[in-house]
């Protein structure tokens, strides 16, 4: 962070007229994003005659009813709990195999070397949602349909080129110094990696990994191709069945979903810093 | 040295190459092939361009490349600007700039299948929150069914891509972090006001990274699924079918190479939108020193 933003208005008096102006653009904004997810996550502590009578904009009584009706009515727990060994399936598997590649790809030189870096790249940019077809035929093909296997092998390699070139960029700004010693005192390739590098790459691992773990968590389109079975289910296709499972109870429905939010939220909250950065790296880099 | 890693390196590559090649090489070399072929459940049998002839002589599939097309406009032209105002306006830290970064960023966290419902609450002709709004400031007459209304259908879906702006805005605020401040003080004492500042110094230094949020608006647009699929699911009459929905649709009816026929047409204008977006701003030449 460069910082030193403030001291760029010394000397200079920002007019009132344009203090209000910038205010006003941010309350706008604010309501125009907030309001929606708002409205909903108020309309969970609702009475189902008060969302459909659209009378007030907070409930009158704050009710439970929609939480209890969420957690124990549809199996939410149990979409959750797949959600969570999907995503953190896929998030280990994406950080080991994209590791174990971007690590030599960023400290050996080696025929092909520039090749794999420009080809994962470009796989940036394939557009999924037109994989569908062979995505769901492969995971046929080798067995896989239906399993929770299937879905974190398709995940991992669905974010691996970003957490390739994020990694890369990684271990390109690491000091060279210690890997040298070791290579001097006759440590091998194995040893190096994983007793040297992974212990210093704490904070760009984790910074990936919670970047996939967020992704795979909101995935909605390959959960829905590869899980047909309703126990596998993760949360984001159990929205898909939630408007015919809730019928009409609609507190019980915004309240799941306020549920299914929360939780990449709260890793948001806690770890902004390190999500932004990760975000912002692939970004710029990508 | 290196000579005695060569081995290990290989296999260290390996695990990265095998997933990268089933799940996404072959993937792509298979959709390219079998939009030349009629594909269904029952086996594959080449029919040259027939596939594309039969798209672009459907009803269906115009209105999709036109709905497709209208949003990316949208999304290029209404709120990548809007990304840039509102980050240059945090970027001047604005008391409780961090906390309207943080609000702003927070709806790209939250899963397109859940906004999905989110929208639906919002836009229900019954007890929809707009239609609530509209009629507690007298304008009734507006109210409608948003969502599944010809008319109204598609850009009460584009406006919710007003949840992305958000991202945009973070990757712009990093760029324009990077700015010297050298830069300001010689145009402060020269007198000039922060919009003069902003339309002189700052846009033309954000050039790159507004083509960069452009392209990824552009791509994103192109693959959004979820947020129309769970809500019109492509009607009223094809009113909010988009590429992506077409292709879940085509794959849905076993009409394979139908599907891969469409998915081709994304992958085209993802590369030509990336190709003119980055000869437009120049993306990849240095702009200082």
């Amino acid at each position: 962070m460069s910082g030193a933003l403030i001291e760029r208005t010394s000397g200079y008096h920002r007019p009132v007229w344009l203090t209000i102006s910038y205010y006003a653009v941010l309350a706008w904004f604010t309501v125009a994003m907030l309001f929606p997810i708002g409205w909903l996550v108020l309309a969970a502590f609702k009475t189902n005659a008060e969302i459909l009578s659209a009378s007030s904009y907070f409930p009158i009584d704050w009710n439970l009813e929609g939480f209890e009706d969420a957690l124990t009515e549809v199996g939410l727990l149990g979409y959750l709990l797949n959600s969570f060994i999907v995503s953190v399936g896929a998030s280990v598997l994406v950080v080991v195999a994209a590791s174990m590649a971007a690590y030599p790809v960023a400290r050996f030189r080696f025929r092909g070397r520039d090749t794999i870096t420009i080809l994962l790249s470009l796989g940036l940019v394939i557009p999924l949602t037109a994989l569908i077809v062979p995505e769901t035929l492969i995971i046929r093909a080798i067995g896989l349909h239906d399993t929770r296997i299937g879905l974190i092998l398709l995940y991992a390699s669905i974010f691996l080129p970003i957490s390739f070139l994020l990694l890369r960029a990684f271990f390109l700004s690491l000091p060279v110094s210690i890997e040298e010693a070791a290579i001097m005192d006759g440590a091998n390739y194995w040893q190096i990696l994983i007793r040297i590098v992974a212990p210093l790459s704490g904070p760009g691992i984790s910074t990936v990994a919670i970047m996939i773990f967020v992704f795979t968590w909101n995935e909605f389109l390959f959960a829905t191709l590869i899980l047909s079975s309703e126990e596998r289910r993760t949360a984001q296709v159990a929205i898909r069945f939630f408007q015919s499972q809730f019928d009409f109870n609609l507190p019980g429905m915004f309240a799941a979903i306020t549920i299914v939010m929360l939780v990449p939220i709260f890793v948001f909250i806690i770890l902004q810093e390190r999500v932004v950065r990760g975000l912002t790296a692939g970004a710029v880099k990508g | 040295m290196q000579k005695s890693f060569r081995f290990a390196i290989y296999l260290s590559l390996l695990p990265a190459l095998a997933l990268f090649a089933t799940f996404l090489v072959f993937p792509f070399f298979t959709i390219l092939v079998t939009s030349f072929f009629e594909w269904r459940a029952s086996g594959l049998r080449f029919i040259g361009v027939e596939n594309y002839l039969e798209l672009w002589d459907s009803r269906a599939f115009p209105s999709a490349l036109r709905n497709t097309a209208i949003w990316i406009a949208a999304a290029v032209l209404l709120h990548v600007p809007l990304a840039v105002l509102v980050a240059v306006i945090l970027s001047r830290r604005l008391k409780g700039w961090k906390i309207f970064r943080t609000l702003f960023f927070l709806p790209n966290i939250v899963s397109y299948s859940a906004l999905a419902i989110v929208f639906l609450g919002f836009y229900n002709a019954r007890y929809g929150a707009l239609n609530q709004v509209l009629a507690d400031i007298g304008l009734e007459h507006w109210q409608r069914d948003w969502l599944f209304s010809y008319d109204t259908a598609l850009y009460a879906l584009i406006f919710t891509w007003l949840f992305h702006v958000g991202l945009y805005m973070i990757i712009i605020m990093a760029e324009i972090a990077t700015i010297p401040d050298e830069i300001y003080e010689a145009a402060v004492m020269d007198g000039a006001g922060e919009i003069k500042q902003d339309l002189h110094i700052t846009l033309p230094l954000l050039r790159n990274v507004i083509g960069t949020c452009m392209i990824l608006t552009v791509t994103q647009s192109l693959i959004y699924f979820e947020g129309i699929f769970l809500t019109t699911g492509g009607g009223p009459a094809n009113a909010t079918l988009t590429l992506s929905m077409a292709t879940y649709r085509a794959f849905e009816n076993f009409h394979w190479g139908e599907a891969n026929a469409i998915g081709m047409h994304i992958v085209i204008l993802g590369v030509a939108a990336i190709l003119i977006i980055r000869r437009l701003f120049r993306i990849g030449e240095r702009y200082f020193d």
